[in-house]
């Protein structure tokens, strides 16, 4: 019956032009809610943590407190803990940035009045992956020397030497296009389904309870809209993972470079 | 220092990640150039067996490096008297 109701043109799923908003003049096609809502982002992030060290004192405010917790989970967590405590320092601020750039416009996702996930553009988290691979490759070649760097990525020791010419190429594909091929799709991949996912039943619910006379639709509508509160909490978990998990592989795939050959 | 390309399952919180990053590209990687290998040959030669072959073959050629590249360096260490399992960054994992 509900079938009957839903499909006979009333009810319009939410479908992938939901990602893509027209921008907001005609003429500057540039200039539409992604854009803007990633340029907030930076704006935010350096605001907060602006703030966040502008008095620094030895019994931290609530605001510093919450900015060096942030930062040395970074620091600790993810930096010394996956690169190694001898080469992690340099590439903080790195792994910093990225995370806390990627939170942000995650965070999006949920937030009233904006929800909407810039990441769910394929062109963002594929420039920072892009980034992430210059970064990893670059720091390789320049602690081991190039020739180096490709040899120990290509040649694991102790296997028979027949076996390289084979393996290799899996080797040097893994570092050059799946990694950053990978890195990118998993953020999209989410931040798009998650957000999709949301629509789906906070659109449905909302159709459910206002647009329908049916009373069994409008308490499945309730039962969707409670559903679209718990899937708004568990894509605020979704939102900080994905970005832990980006600077996490990040700081993995450098500890990778920085650490072979010792 | 551990000379994975991957941390080893020792290294605190490296473990879990490093299956998540490592495995899946390892084993994307081989799909994608020993299946594309066997969709070439298919199609040149006129055949229809070796794309599958050729998937199959580079996805065990993909877990064959996982194995090399992620889990085979964890005994390594043990051997090593200078670093346990658990000190593969200088013991400040925990």
């Amino acid at each position: 019956m509900s079938g009957h109701v839903l499909t006979d043109g009333g009810y319009t799923p939410p479908s992938t032009h939901e990602v893509f908003p027209p921008p907001f003049f005609e003429q500057v096609p540039w200039l539409d809610k992604p854009f803007l809502l990633v340029c907030l982002s930076v704006v935010i992030l350096v605001g907060f943590f602006g703030a966040a060290v502008r008095r620094p004192a030895m019994v931290p405010s609530r605001l510093q407190f919450t900015g060096e917790l942030i930062y040395s989970f970074v620091r600790n967590g993810i930096g010394r803990d996956v690169i190694g405590s001898a080469n992690y320092q340099r590439f903080v601020p790195f792994l910093f940035a990225l995370f806390t750039f990627i939170l942000v416009n995650n965070l999006y996702e949920i937030t009233p009045l904006i929800s909407f996930p810039p990441m769910s553009h394929i062109a963002f988290p594929m420039v920072l992956a892009l980034i992430v691979l210059v970064v990893y490759n670059v720091v390789g070649i320049r602690q081991q020397g190039f020739v180096n760097y490709f040899k120990n990525v290509m040649f694991i020791p102790g296997v028979p030497k027949f076996v390289y010419p084979i393996l290799s190429p899996i080797e040097l594909l893994t570092i050059l296009v799946v990694r950053p091929f990978t890195l990118a799709v998993r953020l999209f991949a989410n931040m798009f389904a998650g957000h999709m996912l949301l629509l789906v039943f906070m659109t449905g619910a909302e159709y459910m309870l206002i647009e329908v006379a049916n009373p069994a639709l409008k308490a499945a509508g309730l039962l969707t809209g409670v559903v679209a509160i718990v899937m708004t909490f568990f894509e605020l978990f979704v939102a900080v993972f994905q970005a832990y998990i980006f600077a996490l592989l990040t700081a993995l795939y450098i500890g990778g470079a920085v650490n072979e050959g010792h | 220092m551990v000379h994975a390309g991957l941390p080893t399952k020792g290294s605190g919180t490296g473990s879990a990640p490093s299956d998540h990053g490592g495995v899946g590209g390892y084993i994307l990687a081989g799909l994608i150039i020993f299946g594309g290998l066997g969709a070439w040959l298919d199609r040149s030669l006129g055949l229809s067996f070796l794309t599958p072959l050729g998937l199959v073959l580079g996805a065990v050629l993909g877990s064959y490096l996982v194995y090399l590249r992620v889990f085979r360096t964890t005994v390594e260490p043990e051997t090593h008297p200078r670093s346990g399992p658990g000190t593969g960054h200088e013991g400040e994992s925990e």
